[in-house]
């Protein structure tokens, strides 16, 4: 990093974007949430959580079989140089894991219903055994999870818009809200979300190159361009959302790419 | 030191002029050399030394099973110097590059299960891995940097250590699923192969600069799987169809 560059980033918290040798003649205008840094997941990413230290937990999904054979699950976690320290395979459901969400102790994972509207549920897998502690069912069509710390919850976010809290100890619903789609006329839009440790919500959507900022009540605060989905050529990609607490910048996961996520200077 | 600037100065003079520099707009890819591979090729890459490494993939059990995958070195006069052979995945293999001493595999065409893997060229033993995005057909290393290219007409260059993606080429051609294999020359130039009668070439920017037309794919019998995958050995585009190795060399 250029000297200035450093000083700027002490003067004013912005931050570098990566390396782009490739830049074509008439680049558009830059997305507002730059890459400050990325990184490839080992095998497919199923999901990302931070680790409250600026590591990582991320889960894989490897296809070892054919179709009708279980899928390697596995939990890795990454220190904050990115140094993998440790991982767990987890005994497949024979379902898609979409999402996962640390509570320092558990990585909860959300296991989509494959085959039947009644198979939906998270697990907690222990971090230290290895051993399932939890399962809650839910319902259909969650896409993420997080857990809310201050207040012991597990809040899951579906792709029908809404919100919905459970106590984590029980898993009884705590509340949930059914969201206004920042798009008119786009019902079922919303996949990955995070919370950030001032009890904001980073949503996104399936349809937009955007990442939606909501403040602690969840009422819109501002929408944001991003570069992560917009290459992509289907809705059904994997996306993941988590918030780093030590840098203060989103954490995306698009098809197996995890990138660190700044606002531009000139963001509104 | 006069001296020695001196002779660098003649070395410089006598130096013949790169041929390639001069591709630009519609030129020639003529084929001077073509041999037939043993088996259907999965992906090709020059070796550095004259030689090359082939993967060859073919169904040797029921449909339900893994296919027989190969990794193959043969020298500059073509006689086999090692051949590796691997369990295979449950997805295709599409495309292989050669990075020092080890192979990087591209997998590709599974259910959301893409992934790229580096084996030792010595033992096929895997090194690492990383989860790719979807429509990889083919890959190429270059200056640390894992080059894909993308069906959907793109580039992308990942950090070949941590995966991390450094840039994505695209708009420069549209063929709508239709871009193959990629190559890297050493000026940072990029082939890029789709299914009609022409390999484009890209300039360090990302931009169409050229066009090579071959007869490679002319007439009716070939398919969308007929590979195209490419390597570059300084002089020639090296192209595969179905199980047919081709040597083009650019003609302006």
């Amino acid at each position: 990093m250029k000297p200035w560059v450093c000083a700027l980033v002490l003067a004013s918290g912005c931050v570098e974007p990566v390396t782009e040798e490739f830049v074509p003649d008439d680049p558009g205008p830059p997305p507002q949430l730059m890459r400050t840094r990325t990184m490839a997941g080992e095998l497919p990413v199923v999901g990302i959580d931070s680790d409250r230290a600026g590591g990582l937990w991320i889960a894989y999904e490897k296809q070892t079989g054919d179709y009708y054979a279980t899928d390697k699950v596995r939990l890795a976690h990454l220190d904050a140089r990115g140094v993998k320290t440790g991982e767990i395979d987890v005994t497949d459901t024979h379902a898609p894991v979409l999402g996962i969400a640390f509570d320092g102790q558990a990585v909860w994972l959300n296991v989509t219903n494959a085959t039947r509207s009644s198979g939906a549920h998270v697990r907690a897998i222990d971090v230290t055994s290895g051993h399932e502690t939890a399962r809650y069912a839910v319902e259909d069509g969650i896409s993420d999870l997080e857990v809310d710390d201050a207040r012991h919850e597990l809040v899951l976010s579906s792709v029908y818009d809404r919100v919905i809290a459970l106590e984590l100890a029980t898993g009884a619903e705590v509340w949930r809200d059914q969201l206004r789609s920042t798009f008119a006329g786009y019902q079922g839009q919303q996949s990955a979300m995070a919370l950030t440790d001032t009890g904001q919500m980073w949503l996104a959507s399936r349809f937009w190159a955007v990442l939606e900022l909501r403040d602690a009540t969840r009422a819109p605060v501002a929408t944001y361009t991003e570069d992560i989905t917009d290459d992509h050529h289907t809705t059904d990609y994997r996306l993941f959302l988590a918030w780093d607490r030590t840098q203060q910048q989103v954490i995306a996961s698009a098809e197996n790419q995890i990138s660190w996520l700044a606002l531009r200077g000139d963001a509104p | 030191m006069k001296a020695l600037t001196l002779l660098l100065a003649l070395g410089a003079c006598t130096e013949p002029a790169d041929p390639t520099a001069e591709l630009t707009g519609q030129f020639e890819l003529v084929t001077v050399r073509q041999v037939t591979a043993e088996a259907p090729i999965a992906g090709i890459d020059t070796d550095g030394a004259g030689g090359l490494w082939i993967a060859y993939r073919t169904q040797d059990a029921g449909y339900y099973e893994v296919e027989d995958v190969r990794l193959v070195h043969v020298d500059g006069t073509g006689a086999k110097r090692k051949e590796i052979a691997l369990h295979d995945e449950f997805l295709d293999l599409k495309g292989i590059a050669v990075d020092g001493h080890a192979l990087w595999l591209n997998y590709s065409g599974g259910d959301r299960a893409d992934y790229v893997r580096k084996v030792d060229a010595a033992t096929g033993a895997t090194l690492g891995s990383f989860g790719t995005e979807v429509g990889i057909e083919d890959v190429d290393v270059f200056d640390g940097e894992l080059r894909m290219s993308v069906t959907w007409d793109q580039v992308v260059g990942l950090d070949a250590h941590t995966g991390g993606q450094r840039w994505r080429a695209k708009g420069y051609l549209e063929s709508s699923g239709a871009q193959r294999g990629v190559a890297s020359m050493a000026d940072r130039r990029v082939w890029v192969a789709s299914l009609d009668e022409r390999i484009y070439l890209l300039d360090p920017k990302g931009n169409a600069v050229g066009a090579g037309r071959h007869h490679l794919l002319d007439g009716n019998d070939w398919s969308v799987d007929v590979g195209m995958f490419l390597a570059w050995d300084g002089e020639h585009v090296i192209a595969t169809t179905g199980n047919l190795i081709s040597w083009l060399e650019p003609r302006p």
